[in-house]
């Protein structure tokens, strides 16, 4: 009996350390500080529409980077539809986008286009 | 360390007496309450990026004037990069610290074992049956008279021992079967298929054979890493060996830990082992079974007195630990790292039985590998895997290279050759008793289940006893306490191996004792000894009923 429960309490003591271990290899630093740089892009869409607000000629370049924006998702779009059908020319393309790969540039262009729309609704 | 001075600024504890002076320095009497405020550099940074977000998106959600809302975003983006930077940099700080400490504990390592290789020589010099040759001259030269001188005569006098035991055996068992038709018909004791294997040897093998190392290896215990592929005789060879073991060491408390869980191999452990974990590794998780070693480990460490662990399928399960569990077994890696070198005095020793024997695979460096001594076994029925194994460096090679090695292994009477570390060369292996039951070779049963070993009349332990001046002949007549001087003895050889100041128990000491718990002592008939060891000064009764005690040594 006092073995087994000897046992139990090792394997017990195994699964949390085990746990313990997964949880500080994914929950580091690193992921708040990543969500702090994306965020940025957010910020930087809000400002501009913020400034187009103070300065009328900025609307031209929030119109021209909203263009880019819808560029881009149509592209990813297209993408995403190739890959799917397993087409040859869908995995030459690439999705890099600042140096980060597709679902963080998404992600950034993303967060772009919402602070923008976001602070156009509430100005507006 | 970031040579950034702001990142040293925030790094660890801003409370301490540097950062508190340097923000004093720079805010005045703020400065404190920021440290106050701030207590970790985690929490600086963290509350810089709650706060920076809150700046720019706090105005556009009140409908604040545009100008003013975009001063705050542009703040508030100001204030996330610096802290998103910051961290950044505190996580490469904390995984460098980590990587810096890995890499400390891997020297720390390397340096044990370096030291630990120095002791394990001497220890090997002082038993003098293995000779280094990586030893510097002078050393060797140090050591060479008096072994030149001692080792010389008790060959001899072994070869005429030997030679006197086998008249003995031979006289004992007047059987019309030849020696000969023992070589074939096999299933004898170990002993004579011994005598008969002799004379399978050609001329040109070494002079000694298997059976005799085997018995050396029993005599005196080392720690060692057995290794063979699937149905080379591992089993065969260890259960066989333990045997031996338990005839020269009555008081040894045999653990086996097995993870293959296979029903028809609990034969090679029965009657032989003083405790036997069973798992079926490949039925369990990872997790279950790392928990199960931690379990056994804990009970195998918990054993007072001389012991032996009996590790088996350490390929599949060192690999499984090593994965799921990293640390605790590099912590068992230097605890057995520990028995190699002193495991010779505290009596305790770990026997790992495994299929490869790259040092990779088995968890370790060639150095730490190589504290443990090889026993490599290879058959005929599998060439490839024999040749696969003789490629490493596990273990030395014949002259002759491999081929030298299969040709044993054809002369052999069970087609094996096995590396003998004692001798420094590989013999062929004699046919040993299947203990199991089980015959992996022909995939067939039995006839009959293993009995346990037969209580023969062991010649040669006892020729050995009554020539021994080391070990003489435990008088077994009651003397004093209604106790033998035997059991007195065993009694002071369990307290004696205590820390001074440690607590025991009567019932523990017995209980950890072969030889009491055999002779049928009783924890009452221990007690009017106790009642004498404390009124003597080597043991103090904690308990008003006189179980516990605490050792005082003096003994």
């Amino acid at each position: 009996m006092k073995e087994r429960s000897r046992s139990a309490v090792a394997r017990v003591r195994t699964q949390s350390s085990w746990l313990a271990r997964e949880v500080e290899k994914t929950m580091t630093h690193r992921i708040a500080s990543k969500f702090g740089y994306y965020s940025l892009s957010g910020f930087a869409g809000s400002a501009l529409v913020q400034l187009a607000v103070i300065w009328p000629q900025t609307w031209i370049a929030v119109g021209a980077l909203g263009v880019l924006a819808l560029l881009y998702f149509v592209f990813l779009l297209i993408c995403i539809k190739g890959v799917l059908k397993g087409a040859r020319w869908a995995g030459v393309l690439n999705f890099n986008l600042l140096g980060v790969d597709a679902i963080e540039s998404t992600a950034i262009v993303l967060l772009f286009v919402v602070g923008g729309l976001w602070t156009c609704l509430r100005i507006l | 360390m970031s040579a950034n001075p702001l990142v040293q600024l925030f790094d660890a504890d801003l409370n301490s007496d540097r950062n508190r002076a340097i923000l004093r320095f720079l805010f005045g009497q703020a400065g404190n309450a920021i440290s106050r405020f701030f207590p970790t550099r985690a929490a600086a940074c963290y509350s810089g990026l709650v706060t920076g977000l809150a700046l720019a998106f706090v105005p556009i959600a009140k409908e604040a004037p545009a100008k003013l809302t975009l001063m705050t975003t542009l703040a508030g983006a100001g204030l996330v990069a610096v802290s998103a930077h910051e961290l950044d940099e505190l996580q490469n700080d904390i995984d460098e610290e980590r990587t810096q400490r890995e890499r400390d504990r891997q020297l720390r390592l390397f340096a044990d074992t370096e030291a630990k290789n120095k002791v394990a020589e001497t220890n090997l010099l002082k038993h003098g049956y293995e000779l280094d040759k990586s030893l510097p001259e002078e050393l060797r030269q140090a050591i060479s008279p008096a072994s030149a001188e001692t080792t010389q005569a008790p060959v001899d006098d072994r070869t005429a021992f030997d030679a006197a035991i086998a008249a003995v055996q031979t006289k004992q068992q007047k059987q019309p079967n030849k020696l000969e038709e023992e070589q074939v018909g096999d299933r004898a004791t170990t002993e004579t298929t011994a005598t008969a294997n002799l004379t399978a040897i050609t001329p040109e093998q070494p002079s000694t054979n298997f059976t005799e190392t085997m018995a050396q290896i029993a005599k005196r215990l080392v720690s060692m890493t057995v290794v063979g592929v699937p149905g080379a005789g591992k089993g065969m060879f260890v259960s066989n060996l333990l045997r031996l073991v338990r005839q020269h060491h009555p008081q040894l408390h045999i653990f086996v830990m097995e993870g293959k869980g296979d029903a028809k191999e609990a034969g090679y452990w029965q009657g032989v082992a003083d405790g036997i974990r069973s798992i079926k590794g490949l039925e369990e998780s990872p997790v279950n079974l790392v928990g199960w070693i931690n379990g056994c480990l804990e009970a195998f460490k918990a054993i007072e007195g001389p012991k032996l662990l009996i590790f088996d399928e350490v390929t599949y399960l060192y690999k499984v630990w090593q994965t799921t569990d990293k640390e605790g077994f590099e912590d068992y890696i230097q605890y057995k790292i520990g028995l190699s070198s002193m495991g010779d005095s505290l009596e305790s020793y770990i026997w790992e039985i495994g299929q490869v024997s790259n040092a990779k695979d088995l968890g370790v460096t060639a150095g730490i590998r190589s504290l443990f001594k090889p026993i490599a076994i290879v058959s005929n029925h599998d060439r490839r895997a024999a040749n696969a194994l003789l490629g490493t460096k596990f273990v030395p090679l014949p002259e002759d290279g491999k081929k030298a090695v299969m040709q044993m292994c054809d002369r052999s009477a069970c087609g094996r050759a096995v590396y003998d570390y004692v001798n420094d060369c590989w013999q062929s292996m004699p046919q040993l008793d299947n203990l199991s039951g089980f015959d992996r070779d022909t995939r067939s049963f039995a006839n009959q289940p293993p009995a346990p070993a037969a209580p023969e009349p062991d010649v040669r332990a006892d020729l050995e006893r009554l020539l021994s001046v080391e070990t003489p002949e435990p008088s077994r007549a009651i003397t004093r306490f209604g106790l033998s001087g035997e059991q007195i003895n065993e009694v002071q050889k369990r307290l004696s191996s205590l820390q001074v100041g440690s607590i025991s128990s009567v019932k523990r000491i017995r209980e950890n004792s072969r030889l009491l718990r055999e002779q049928g002592i009783a924890q009452a008939q221990l007690s009017e000894l106790f009642d004498y060891l404390s009124q003597t000064g080597a043991i103090e009764w904690l308990a008003s009923d006189q179980r516990d005690f605490r050792y005082l040594g003096g003994l």
